[in-house]
């Protein structure tokens, strides 16, 4: 009798590796099933629960009241369009009023402006007094004023002449608003 | 006798027996391998897109919630609002920037704001350009207007000042002062009104401090105009073909 032949013990052990290999298999399939219908049917309920329409038919409610006054709504685009436009156009415009207040307030009383013009950002301004220490303070006052650059961006003292008849010394400036 | 088909005959059957061996040995492995990749083929073609069906979903319900939160804002900042203050507030706004070449307007400022600085008007000429022709890439068309006013230094540049605060919005362009007398160009600016589609979508929101200051600003502005002040003449300094009363009092 051969006694190296083994009846029993490697065809038991491959039976069990079999058995407990395809008891994993089954509760994967059963776990991976389970798992895919439940999560599937969540998700149906889920997306069947979003209140989309409810949403819908509140913004079509609310946006007929809305509509119920139209003059309202037309009034307020009109003013916003209108609010824009001025603030655009205000924030653009060439104003001369606070370099003329400027250049007004440096001026003596005893001092007169026999001219001034206005162009391109340009103000050009003749005036004239009997007073020499006058013509001096004006002059200072304005060349201060360009300094200090606020309203005005530079001075140009043009000329000084003294009308020897008339006894009066004139003084022209050009003066950049900014 | 034909022994390539013999030969081939005895493979396939020695496939199918070596198959069915196989299937006997292991015929309780395929219903869970079947199950598993039908999980799998029902996980990518069902549950993946149901997944991105449910992100997609809440997507659009973020975004329609917040559209009708917004719609709700508008209604409630709508309701909130005067309808006789917001036609108020209308009317001031297109006096300061009129929808159209706003001659009664132009004449009514520059007669209020002399009558208030105390100079005289003298020639005044408009120069428009077509009537009928709309300026095209011009963000802000104007209405020119050449002026002669006599007055002191001083009432002339309260008037210049005047106008800046006054409706319609102006500009002076050129200024010549001297000897009393003072020629300007002053543009007065209008700007057509847009066309109001009603689109009820579109957000209403409260006006901002800023655009209640302008507001203000346009009622004290429009109310420094008074309609109908005759211009103030003078006739010892201006021969005046064109300069005459308010024609549009």
């Amino acid at each position: 009798m051969n006694s190296s032949i083994n009846l029993v013990s490697t065809r038991s052990d491959a039976l069990e590796r079999e058995q407990r290999l395809l008891l994993i298999l089954r509760v994967i399939a059963v776990v991976l099933l389970v798992a895919i219908a439940f999560f599937s049917i969540a998700a149906f309920i889920i997306t069947t629960q979003i209140p989309i329409s409810k949403i819908k038919s509140e913004q079509a409610q609310t946006l007929s009241q809305i509509s119920a006054s139209p003059k309202k709504l037309s009034s307020y685009f009109l003013i916003k369009d209108r609010l824009n436009n001025i603030n655009s156009l205000l924030a653009s415009r060439m104003d001369y009023t606070a370099s003329i207040d400027s250049v007004f307030s440096k001026i003596p009383e005893n001092v007169t402006v026999d001219s001034m013009s206005i162009e391109s950002r340009l103000i050009q301004i003749e005036m004239s007094s009997a007073s020499l220490r006058s013509i001096d303070e004006v002059i200072h006052s304005l060349v201060s004023l360009g300094s200090d650059g606020k309203v005005i961006k530079s001075v140009k003292l043009e000329s000084l002449t003294l009308n020897a008849q008339a006894g009066r010394y004139s003084v022209s400036f050009s003066a950049e608003v900014l | 006798m034909d022994l390539s088909k013999d030969l081939k005959d005895i493979r396939f059957n020695a496939d199918l027996s070596t198959f069915l061996t196989v299937y006997k040995q292991y015929k309780n492995f395929f219903l869970p391998f079947a199950v598993i990749a039908a999980s799998l083929i029902l996980f990518f073609i069902i549950l993946i897109p149901q997944v991105q069906g449910v992100i997609s979903a809440k997507a659009t319900e973020s975004e329609e919630i917040r559209k009708l939160e917004s719609l709700k804002n508008s209604n409630s900042n709508l309701s909130l609002m005067n309808e006789e203050e917001l036609t108020k507030d209308l009317t001031a706004l297109n006096k300061v920037l009129p929808g159209t070449k706003d001659f009664a307007g132009i004449i009514n400022s520059i007669s209020s704001n002399a009558a208030k600085s105390g100079v005289s008007v003298g020639n005044f000429e408009f120069t428009v350009g077509d009537l009928n022709e709309k300026e095209q890439g011009v963000t802000f068309p104007t209405i020119q207007i050449t002026l002669s006013v006599s007055g002191t230094d001083k009432t002339t540049v309260d008037f210049v000042k005047n106008l800046y605060k006054s409706a319609p919005i102006a500009q002076i362009n050129t200024l010549k002062l001297g000897s009393g007398n003072t020629n300007m160009k002053i543009l007065f600016y209008y700007k057509a009104l847009p066309q109001v589609s009603l689109d009820n979508s579109l957000p209403v929101v409260s006006f901002s401090q800023k655009d209640k200051d302008l507001i203000t600003k346009s009622n004290m502005w429009s109310e420094a105009v008074f309609e109908g002040v005759p211009i103030s003449i003078d006739l010892e300094n201006f021969s005046t073909d064109s300069a005459r009363i308010n024609p549009f009092q």
